[in-house]
């Protein structure tokens, strides 16, 4: 009980609960075996035709995207050229480095998922984690070779988010609920509608601006209440996702990163 | 002593995975106390070999595997701990009906000192119905209790 209380109100026992992280980490690396192998062996029982057909799938996906890449690069340059104009800044950019979920952490209070790179691979503190589709969570625990992310919707999470029809500010809290998040102290009177999209507004600078958060799916306006109830479903697959990509500031991972070569993004 | 100490860390291990491999296959992470379960067992069992030691080490794996502050799973593990000392020579007389209630009773009571313990830590929801993990670790009791009996008794582990 001591313990307990003092790992929770202060920070003397962090370097021994590192070291006990970096002793029990072996036991994540097990619980990926069997995804692992299971899929290795689907891999090998393919059959020739079903490759060849997977293959001119991804390069007919690749060229579409390829296509949608040239738009955005005349699109970022004349984003640019328009903030020098208004004597902006550059706006942040972030390398990232694909990681794979590997586990569920056994917390049946928390939300929390463990992925395959660590302290090894500069994962830090808070770093943000995202799939295809939006944002995803938060790293909150390290061990050299994974990390374990808290995702958004997570009772004890918040993410500062921004309407992109009308820029308007917000916070989305996690309700526990993997397909839902609460947006909070937004007054009757804003405008939000159900079908909104939110991304993340930059704001603590924790996560960086502009990445998809979740879309509006209901609005509760109650007579004599100052604020309306906002609820919101994540983009991202919070319960499917099997692979995320980690944000890191731009210029962060050396150009021969000994697993995956960063992408840059936005 | 070396021996018994391998063999109920590895079953704890292996309790330790279920709980992570269980966690993902259904939208309730936790459904069964899989390492409370075995630590019981072990504790009914050799009460005379098992016993705080090996619940604090549990709870310390469970602890920084889930991001819980250190001692909260501790403190869990160590109250199963305790109530397997106390009537573990009631229990081993009790037939399988007894046994299964009484076990509800006991996950029961740890999922709830789980949940007041997780109220304190965050504005965390408790994911999984405590009921729902009391009554899923009551219902898989025999065959972990089955599977655990035959394992020891192929390695000849006994009381003294």
């Amino acid at each position: 009980m001591a313990l307990w209380l003092a790992d929770r109100q202060t920070d003397w026992l962090d370097p021994a609960r590192q070291v006990a992280l970096n002793a029990a980490d072996f036991v994540f690396d097990i619980a990926a075996m069997p995804g692992n192998i299971y899929e290795a062996l689907s891999d090998a029982s393919r059959s020739e035709e079903a490759l060849f057909n997977r293959v001119d799938q991804l390069e007919r996906e690749n060229l579409v995207l390829q296509a949608k890449l040239q738009q955005m690069v005349a699109l970022r340059a004349e984003n640019t050229r328009l903030r020098a104009l208004m004597n902006a800044g550059p706006r942040e950019r972030n390398d990232v480095l694909a990681t794979e979920i590997i586990a569920v952490a056994p917390n049946p209070n928390r939300q929390i998922v463990a992925i395959d790179h660590g302290t090894d691979d500069r994962v830090f503190l808070g770093q943000p984690l995202i799939d295809s589709e939006g944002l995803l969570g938060q790293v909150i625990e390290l061990a050299p070779d994974t990390a374990q992310v808290l995702l958004i919707s997570d009772a004890s999470h918040s993410v500062p988010v921004q309407i992109i029809r009308n820029s308007v500010r917000a916070i989305a809290e996690g309700t526990g609920d993997l397909n839902r998040l609460r947006i909070e102290y937004l007054s009757t009177t804003t405008d939000v509608e159900i079908g909104d999209q939110l991304v993340t507004s930059g704001l603590g600078g924790r996560f960086p601006m502009g990445y998809p958060v979740a879309k509006v799916v209901a609005v509760e306006r109650a007579d004599g209440e100052r604020f309306a109830t906002v609820w919101a479903q994540p983009l991202a697959q919070l319960s499917k996702a099997r692979h995320g990509l980690l944000l890191f500031p731009e210029g962060t991972l050396a150009a021969d990163t000994r697993m995956y070569s960063p992408v840059s993004t936005q | 002593m070396i021996r018994v100490a391998l063999i109920v860390l590895f079953t704890l291990i292996i309790g330790l995975l279920l709980s992570i491999w269980t966690a993902g296959l259904s939208g309730f992470p936790h459904l069964i106390d899989w390492v409370g379960l075995i630590l019981f067992y072990w504790v009914v069992a050799l009460p005379a070999r098992v016993g705080l030691s090996y619940a604090l080490l549990s709870g310390f794996s469970l602890d920084v595997l889930s991001a819980s502050p250190l001692g909260h799973y501790a403190l869990i593990m160590t109250l199963i701990c305790l109530f397997g000392q106390l009537i573990c020579l009631r229990f081993r007389k009790m037939d399988a009906v007894s046994q299964v209630a009484l076990v509800f009773m006991v996950a029961g009571v740890a999922r709830f000192l789980d949940v007041w313990l997780a109220s304190f830590e965050s504005a965390s929801v408790a994911v999984t119905p405590p009921l729902l993990t009391a009554f899923c670790s009551a219902l898989v009791w025999p065959l972990v209790m089955l599977v655990l009996r035959s394992f020891r008794r192929y390695h000849g582990l006994t009381e003294w």
